[in-house]
C-alpha cells in the first residue's frame, strides 16, 4: 500500500515535470531578445555580437575601430568561431562609462555539441573596450575575439 | 545471489536518473534565466531553442526509463527481501547517495561563492548565469539525494552493515574534508600574508572590494566543506561498528595528511635554516615563505591528528580481537605506523646521504666548482630539515613496531604490514643502490677511458657513493630484521576469507554464525541436499572459526564451510604449502 502511494506520487511528479518542461521549452523558444537604448555601449556590443553570429561581418566591422585590424584579418579571426556547431548565450556582467571611453564585460556561455551524447558547455569572459568617436561608440578591443 | 538482470535494471535506472536530473536542472536554470536574468542577456538567438530542446529530449527519455525501472524495483522490494538486500540495489543506493551528494556539495560551494563575492569586483567567477544553474543543481541533486538516502535508511538503518553505504559516506566525507582543508589553508595563508605585509592579520577600516573576492571565495570553501563535513562525519562516527570501509578511508586520509605535514615541516625548517645561515631572499619578505608552508603544515597536521585519534578508537572486528595478543599493536593501527616509518626513514636516508655527500665534497673541495661560496648552505639546510622531521617520525614508529615485536613476537613478526614494510625498505634500498651504482660506474669508466673529470663530476661521483653506502646500510639492517621475522613462518593475513555452500534450511544457522563470530561469511552456492560431513554443531563451528587465524596454528587464508540446518564442516586452506617455522633456517 505504501509502495502504491509512493508510485502514484512518483508518477504525478514525473507528469508535472514533463508538462513544466514543455512549457519552459515553448516559452524559451519564443523569448524575444533584450534591446538596449540605442547609442549606449551595451547596445553597440549587443549589435556587434548579433551581427557576427548572423554572419554579417561587413556590418560588424563597421562598429570597430581597432588600429591595424584589416577586414581580412577580422574575417580570419571570427569566421571559424561562428560557423562551428555551437550555441551561444552572451550575458552582460557589467559596464562602465568614463568620459569618452567605456568597457562592457560579458560572459559567453557556449553549448558545443555534435549530437546529444557529445555536449559540453563552457563559459568565457570578455571585456569589450569602446571609444566615442563622432558621437557614436566604436569597439577598440579586444583585438582577438573568443566568440 | 547476483542476478545479471537485476544489475542491468539498476545500471539503466541510474543512467535514466542522472539524465532526468540534468534535464530538470537545465530546464529550471533556463526558466530562471528567462525571468530573473532576462535583462542581462545580450544575445541568445538560437541558444534558448537549442538548450530547451536538448533538456526536454533528455527529460522525455531519461525520466520514463528511470521511472519504469525504479517502480519495477520497488515492487520487487515489496514482495521479496532478497531484492532489498541484493548487492545491486545496495550499490545503486550507495552510488546515488555518493554522486548526488557530491554534486550538491559542489553546487553549494558555487552558490556560496557567488553570494559572498557579490560585493566584490566584477571580474570574478561564477557569473549570475552559472550561479542560477548552481542553485538549480543544489536543489535538484539535494532532493534526489534526500529521496534515495531516506529509502536506503528505511531498508537498512545507519548502524547496520552496508558497505556500499559506507563507501558513499566516505566519498562525501573525503570531498567535504578537502573543501574545508582548501578553505582553511587559504584563510591562514591570507591572514599570514596580511600579517607579514601590514602587521595585521585582516584589513582594518573600510574593506576594499577585492577583499570580498578573496575572503568570499575562502568563506565559500570553509562553509560548504565545513558544514557538510561536520554533518556527515558526525553521522559516520555515530554509526559505530567495526567497518572495513571506514578504516580504509581513514588510512587514505592519513596517507595524504601525514606526508603533507612532514613535507611542509621539513620545508619550513629548510627555509628557516638557510635564512639563519645567511640566505637573503631579496625579492620577497624574509618571512614570505611562511605563507605557502605554514598553513599547509597546520591544516595537514590537524587532519592527521584528528584522523589518527579516530583510528585509535576503531573497534576491532571480532575475528581480529580474538587473535589479539598482549603487547601487540591493536588493529587497525599497524598499517599507518608502518607507512609513517617508511616516510620518516626515506627523509632520514635522504638527509644522511646529503650530509655524507656534503662532507666528502668539503674534504675534497669538489662542491663549489659550479656554485658560489655558500654552495653548502642549501644542501646542509635541506638535509638538517629533512633529518629533524624524519628522525622522530621514523624512530617513533620503528620503536613502536620493535617493542611490539619483542612483546608479542609471534603476532607482530608475522604481521603482513611489518613484512611488507621491511620488504619495501629492502627492495627500495637495493633499487637505489643499483641505480646509483650504475651512475658511479659510468663516471668511473669515463675517467678510465680518458675523459677528464671536473669538480662537478667528482661531486656527482661522491653523491652516488654516499647514496650507495647509505642504501646498503639500510638494506643490511632491515634485511637482517626481515630474515629473523621470516623464521616465524608465513605472514598473517589481516583476515580470513570465508565462503559457504549452504543446504536448504541452513539460513538460521548461517545468521547465528555470522552474528556470533563477527566473520563475513559469503554464500557462494546453494546445495540441493545436506552435506554428508556436516557433523559439527554450532558450538564446534564457532570454535573452529575463532581458531582460524590464531597464531601458531595453520595459517589459513581462506575457509570453506559446508552448512546444513543443524551443523556443518569447515575446511581451512591456504594458497601456499605450509612450512614449519623450524624449517625456515632461523638465525
Amino acid at each position: 500500500m505504501h509502495i502504491q502511494r509512493s508510485v502514484l506520487g512518483l508518477l504525478g511528479v514525473s507528469i508535472v515535470l514533463l508538462l513544466a518542461g514543455v512549457v519552459v521549452a515553448i516559452a524559451a523558444s519564443r523569448q524575444p531578445e533584450k534591446t538596449y537604448p540605442p547609442g549606449t555601449p551595451e547596445a553597440v556590443v549587443a549589435d556587434f555580437i548579433r551581427l557576427v553570429e548572423a554572419g554579417k561581418l561587413d556590418e560588424a566591422y563597421e562598429l570597430m575601430a581597432i588600429p591595424g585590424l584589416s577586414r581580412e584579418r577580422f574575417d580570419e579571426q571570427v569566421d571559424p568561431a561562428y560557423r562551428n556547431e555551437s550555441s551561444r548565450r552572451v550575458t552582460l556582467i557589467g559596464s562602465d562609462v568614463n568620459g569618452g571611453n567605456a568597457t562592457v564585460d560579458v560572459a559567453i556561455s557556449t553549448l558545443s555539441y555534435t549530437d546529444a551524447l557529445d555536449v559540453s558547455e563552457y563559459t568565457n569572459r570578455q571585456t569589450y573596450h569602446l571609444r566615442r568617436e563622432n558621437g557614436r561608440w566604436l569597439i577598440t578591443g579586444p583585438r582577438y575575439f573568443g566568440l | 545471489m547476483n542476478d545479471p538482470r537485476r544489475s542491468f535494471r539498476y545500471i539503466l535506472a541510474f543512467a535514466g536518473l542522472l539524465t532526468a536530473l540534468y534535464a530538470v536542472i537545465g530546464l529550471l536554470g533556463l526558466a530562471i534565466s528567462l525571468t530573473a536574468l532576462r535583462d542581462n542577456v545580450l544575445s541568445s538567438t538560437d541558444d534558448n531553442r537549442v538548450r530547451a530542446s536538448l533538456y526536454l529530449a533528455e527529460l522525455i527519455v531519461g525520466l520514463p526509463v528511470w521511472l519504469a525501472l525504479w517502480i519495477a524495483s520497488q515492487r520487487r522490494v515489496e514482495s521479496s527481501d532478497e531484492e532489498r538486500d541484493s548487492a545491486a540495489r545496495r550499490v545503486f543506493l550507495g552510488t546515488t547517495f555518493a554522486f548526488t551528494s557530491v554534486v550538491a556539495l559542489f553546487a553549494l560551494h558555487s552558490v556560496l561563492r557567488y553570494v559572498f563575492t557579490l560585493p566584490g569586483t566584477s571580474d570574478i567567477d561564477p557569473t549570475a548565469q552559472n550561479a542560477v544553474f548552481s542553485v538549480a543543481r543544489l536543489f535538484v541533486f539535494g532532493a534526489a539525494w534526500l529521496y534515495h538516502a531516506r529509502i536506503g535508511w528505511t531498508e537498512r538503518g545507519p548502524q547496520e552493515d552496508d558497505e556500499a553505504h559506507d563507501v558513499a559516506v566516505s566519498v562525501l566525507a573525503g570531498f567535504s574534508l578537502m573543501f574545508l582543508a582548501i578553505g582553511a589553508v587559504q584563510a591562514l595563508g591570507e591572514s599570514l600574508g596580511n600579517l607579514i605585509r601590514s602587521g595585521q592579520p585582516v584589513f582594518s577600516g573600510v574593506l576594499p572590494r577585492s577583499i570580498w573576492d578573496r575572503w568570499g571565495a575562502i568563506a565559500a570553501w570553509i562553509l560548504s566543506g565545513g558544514f557538510v563535513w561536520a554533518a556527515i562525519w558526525q553521522y559516520e562516527l555515530s554509526r559505530g561498528g567495526a567497518r572495513r570501509v571506514r578504516v580504509a578511508y581513514l588510512w587514505i586520509v592519513l596517507l595524504f595528511a601525514a606526508p603533507t605535514a612532514l613535507w611542509s615541516a621539513a620545508t619550513m625548517l629548510y627555509e628557516l635554516l638557510r635564512r639563519g645561515l645567511g640566505y637573503d631572499p631579496r625579492a620577497e619578505s624574509t618571512w614570505q615563505f611562511l605563507v605557502s608552508v605554514l598553513p599547509i603544515l597546520l591544516v595537514s597536521g590537524v587532519v592527521w591528528a584528528h584522523h589518527w585519534a579516530v583510528v585509535r578508537d576503531q573497534p576491532s572486528p571480532r575475528s581480529e580481537g580474538e587473535r589479539h595478543m598482549p603487547g601487540a599493536i591493536l588493529w587497525p593501527r599497524r598499517l599507518p605506523v608502518a607507512v609513517l616509518v617508511a616516510l620518516g626513514l626515506s627523509m632520514v636516508t635522504a638527509a644522511i646521504v646529503a650530509v655524507l655527500w656534503l662532507s666528502l665534497d668539503f674534504v675534497l673541495n669538489s662542491g663549489n666548482s659550479l656554485s658560489g661560496g655558500a654552495w653548502w648552505r642549501d644542501r646542509l639546510s635541506g638535509s638538517i630539515g629533512a633529518g629533524l622531521v624524519g628522525l622522530p617520525a621514523w624512530l617513533g614508529g620503528w620503536n613502536l613496531l620493535q617493542r611490539a615485536a619483542a612483546s608479542a613476537p609471534q603476532r607482530e613478526r608475522g604481521a603482513s604490514e611489518r613484512r611488507r614494510l621491511l620488504g619495501f625498505i629492502v627492495l627500495s634500498g637495493l633499487l637505489a643502490a643499483i641505480g646509483f651504482g650504475i651512475s658511479l660506474l659510468w663516471l668511473v669508466l669515463q675517467a678510465l677511458l680518458g675523459a677528464g673529470l671536473d669538480g662537478g663530476e667528482v661531486s656527482r661521483m661522491l653523491k652516488s657513493l654516499s647514496a650507495i653506502l647509505v642504501a646498503l646500510s639500510m638494506v643490511a639492517y632491515h634485511g637482517q630484521t626481515l630474515r629473523r621475522d621470516l623464521a616465524f613462518g608465513p605472514a598473517l593475513g589481516t583476515s580470513v576469507r570465508i565462503s559457504a555452500f549452504v543446504a536448504p534450511g541452513s539460513e538460521v544457522l548461517l545468521a547465528q554464525l555470522r552474528e556470533s563470530t563477527g566473520h563475513r561469511i559469503k554464500v557462494v552456492g546453494f546445495l540441493s541436499d545436506v552435506p554428508g560431513d556436516a557433523r559439527h554443531d554450532r558450538t564446534e563451528l564457532e570454535k573452529q572459526l575463532a581458531s582460524l587465524s590464531a597464531p601458531g596454528s595453520f595459517r589459513a587464508e581462506r575457509a570453506l564451510i559446508l552448512l546444513g540446518p543443524n551443523g556443518g564442516s569447515i575446511h581451512a586452506y591456504s594458497h601456499q604449502r605450509q612450512v614449519q617455522a623450524t624449517d625456515m633456517g632461523a638465525d
